[in-house]
């Protein structure tokens, strides 16, 4: 009697694909294949997709793609990583014509794991802003085309909509936060997604006042969530091994830093969104506009070794 | 009077801007450029008499 | 004198000496770590160009005026001759490097002669130009330190101006590159040498060794500060910065001034002196300068000469005139008559030609404006 069950679940599963709104149900990574489909079967509730590529825009896209830049989520150029304001937020936002309840696919270039982290900053902000579904496509435009997938030259010219958003904390460490955990005033485990040279000192983001890392932070690069070369992020199969390999409690706070709150958007979307650890946030503005507080900081390299660098080629 | 007295001022008022200036503009060694221009592949950007701002 | 009498006055000045050369060991050492390396290197350049200039009694308005007044070429000739060595190192550099290495290169327009032909006349007023009042201010001339506030003054307004002055006409920029440009360069200095030496007056045409010393010695200064700040040796521009910076801390908006608007100004106004290239090479001509007057026995013992009021007063508009002509000009004697010829800028011979136009002017009004000073 089972047998029969699961072949109607399934056809149910199949017919709900083909007419229902939205295909991708809620996954935060989705396939190039995937949201084909789903941009296929159309309907009040298919998927708007964010092409934040920039100039890459006019060169093809998804059809029917908004052209959003990843500037539009981004701080200015003494401090990339800061928040844009949630007034100017919203009407960005609302020029797109996006709304909250509609489901949104990130679509990033996808030439590098780097480009990975730009897909998972404007997923963050946008979860933040309150958006109810939102995906990335995974492997970026560069997944789409290598899938033999079809692009499209129209700029699309969104209707504006009109929505009100306020900013969900849950996700977000701002300075203050850090400092007081850096000051041992509360506890959380930093997580610094650096490549280990930023980690250990050896190299700095050129709007960052000081070489180093946050005292006791942990070094784990947002590359190691990608296997060795891909450009799609693996998915995590086991949560709990992962939460004890970086050795977090259960509801421990983890705060994910970076320079400017790119690659740490990839180690928090991993955490939190794939392997479904609760209570990860991402700071923001993260070592750029950390060491421009003066705040106490690790591996800072001494005067004389920063002397001799600028012999050695520099920072 | 000697030029014990107008060497001292000028010297004086020397430390004294550029005293003044570093505390009002205090330099950060970590964002030193490489020591030496040449070899170090990038655009020279100083300011220079015989050339307008970029 | 009894030997006793002398014995301490050696110490003290033995003393003087250990503590002048701690002392500038301290100050390049302390920007190196402090500030950078390079900026650490170019005060010891800067250091290097006051020395040499007071410890050598080499300069650029005194020659002029020896050429001009009585024809003797030793020091003109000494100064082609620095230029010639730096442009033999500098133009092939520039044209190999591009990129990282740039010349003294600017257009020839009507402010910019006209600007030279002023700072001419001006630096034979008061027998300082843009590197010698400097120099001279920090060996303790009175006419130099007063002149110095107003050159950095008039050198600031001369910038805040700049650009509605080039509006009035200017060439593209022409120069001289590479080893044609550097032949052309040499021919061209070799030409000017020979004119002065034609014009010699009997028996004035040998070099001084002390001369040659300094010619060559400015030219390694010269190519070192090339190589480690990526421009040639400047001056007037690190003069107007710190007037800039002045202006703005007394409350002033430079958002008016094209030039302090651009986006490079804006950054070299907020930011450390000690990272201004040109004004790291001004700190080190002054205290150079002090230096060696300091080490020199009986140096700051002289006393100081006595002038009319309208000395002074023709010394603070001279000082103005220095500041804000240069910058019309693209530079001084050094940023553009030594460096802009010495990169091969067409600039620096347009500028040679009128500041020494200018300074015949300058010669005649000197004593007229009660600057032979009467010890």
């Amino acid at each position: 009697m089972t047998r029969p069950i699961l072949t109607a679940a399934a056809g149910l599963a199949g017919l709900l694909a083909a007419t229902s709104a939205f295909a991708l149900g809620g996954d935060p990574l989705v396939t190039p294949t995937d949201l084909q489909a789903a941009l296929a079967a159309g309907g009040d509730g298919a998927p708007v997709v964010l092409d934040i590529r920039g100039e890459g825009y006019a060169g093809g896209h998804i059809e029917g793609a908004l052209d959003a830049p990843y500037g539009l989520f981004r701080g200015p150029a003494a401090n990339p990583g800061a928040l844009v304001p949630v007034a100017d937020l919203e009407a960005r936002y609302e020029k797109l014509g996006l709304t909250l309840d509609r489901p949104v696919v990130v679509v990033a270039q996808g030439n590098d794991d780097n480009d990975f982290g730009s897909a998972a900053r404007v997923y963050w902000t946008l979860k933040s802003s309150g958006f109810e579904d939102i995906s990335i496509l995974n492997g970026g435009a560069q997944a789409w085309v290598n899938a033999g997938l079809p692009l499209s030259d129209a700029a699309a010219s969104p209707a504006p909509s009109e929505l009100t958003i306020t900013w969900n904390n849950q996700w977000t460490a701002e300075t203050p936060e850090v400092a007081s955990v850096v000051e041992g005033e509360t506890q959380a485990l930093l997580v610094d997604a650096r490549p280990p040279a930023f980690f250990e000192g050896e190299q700095a983001h050129k709007a960052a006042a000081r070489p180093g890392t946050l005292p006791g932070a942990m070094n784990v690069p947002h590359s190691g969530f990608f296997r060795p070369g891909a450009t799609a992020i693996s998915r995590v199969d086991d949560a709990a091994a992962l939460k004890a390999k970086l050795g977090i409690k259960d509801g421990q706070e983890v705060v994910s830093f970076c320079n400017t709150g790119h690659w740490a958007a990839t180690d928090w979307f991993a955490m939190s969104e794939l392997a479904g650890i609760e209570n990860v946030k991402l700071y923001p503005g993260s070592m750029v506009e950390y060491s421009q507080t003066g705040g106490k900081m690790e591996n800072t390299p001494g005067l004389v070794d920063n002397l001799l660098k600028q012999f050695g080629g520099g920072n | 009077m000697t030029r014990r007295f107008t060497a001292l001022i000028a010297i004086v008022g020397l430390a004294a801007v550029v005293g003044l200036d570093l505390a009002a503009s205090p330099p950060n060694p970590w964002q030193a450029p490489p020591a030496f221009a040449l070899g170090s592949g990038q655009a020279a950007a100083g300011g220079f008499c015989g050339a307008l701002p970029g | 004198m009894t030997v006793a009498a002398v014995a301490p006055a050696e110490g003290g000045r033995i003393g003087t000496r250990a503590l002048l050369l701690l002392a500038a060991l301290a100050a390049v050492a302390a920007v190196a770590l402090f500030v950078g390396a390079r900026f650490g290197m170019l005060l010891a350049v800067g250091l290097g160009f006051g020395v040499v200039l007071e410890g050598l009694r080499f300069g650029f308005a005194g020659p002029w005026r020896a050429m001009i007044l009585r024809r003797e070429p030793a020091g003109i000739l000494a100064q082609l001759l620095a230029i010639a060595l730096v442009a033999v190192v500098a133009i092939p550099l520039i044209a190999a490097h591009p990129g990282e290495i740039g010349g003294a290169q600017a257009p020839i327009g009507w402010a910019m002669l006209g600007g030279a032909f002023v700072f001419g006349a001006a630096m034979q007023l008061v027998l300082g130009c843009g590197s010698g009042t400097l120099v001279n201010a920090g060996s303790g001339n009175p006419v130099s330190l007063l002149a110095l506030p107003f050159f950095a003054i008039g050198s600031f307004a001369g910038a805040y101006h700049l650009i509605w002055w080039t509006n009035l006409g200017a060439l593209p920029i022409l120069t001289l590159g590479g080893l044609p440009g550097l032949a052309v360069t040499l021919v061209g200095l070799a030409v000017l040498a020979a004119i002065f030496l034609w014009r010699a007056a009997p028996g004035t045409r040998a070099i001084p060794g002390r001369y040659l010393l300094a010619a060559v010695l400015l030219a390694a200064l010269a190519v070192a500060n090339l190589v480690i700040a990526g421009q040639p040796w400047g001056v007037v521009y690190g003069l107007g910065l710190w007037a800039a910076k002045g202006f703005v801390a007394l409350g002033g908006d430079l958002s008016g001034s094209a030039f302090f608007a651009a986006p490079g100004s804006v950054a070299r106004v907020q930011g450390s002196i000690l990272t201004d290239y040109t004004s790291l090479t001004d700190i080190g001509l002054i205290a150079g300068a002090f230096g060696v007057a300091a080490w020199r026995r009986g140096a700051l013992a002289a006393p100081l000469p006595r002038y009319p009021a309208r000395a002074w007063v023709a010394t603070v508009i001279a000082g103005l005139a220095l500041g804000y002509s240069s910058r019309l000009a693209f530079g001084c004697n050094v940023g553009a008559f030594f460096s802009g010829i010495a990169t091969g800028s067409l600039h620096g011979w347009a500028w040679f030609a009128m500041a020494f136009a200018g300074a015949f002017v300058g010669i005649w009004l000197r004593p007229r404006l009660g600057l032979e000073a009467r010890a």
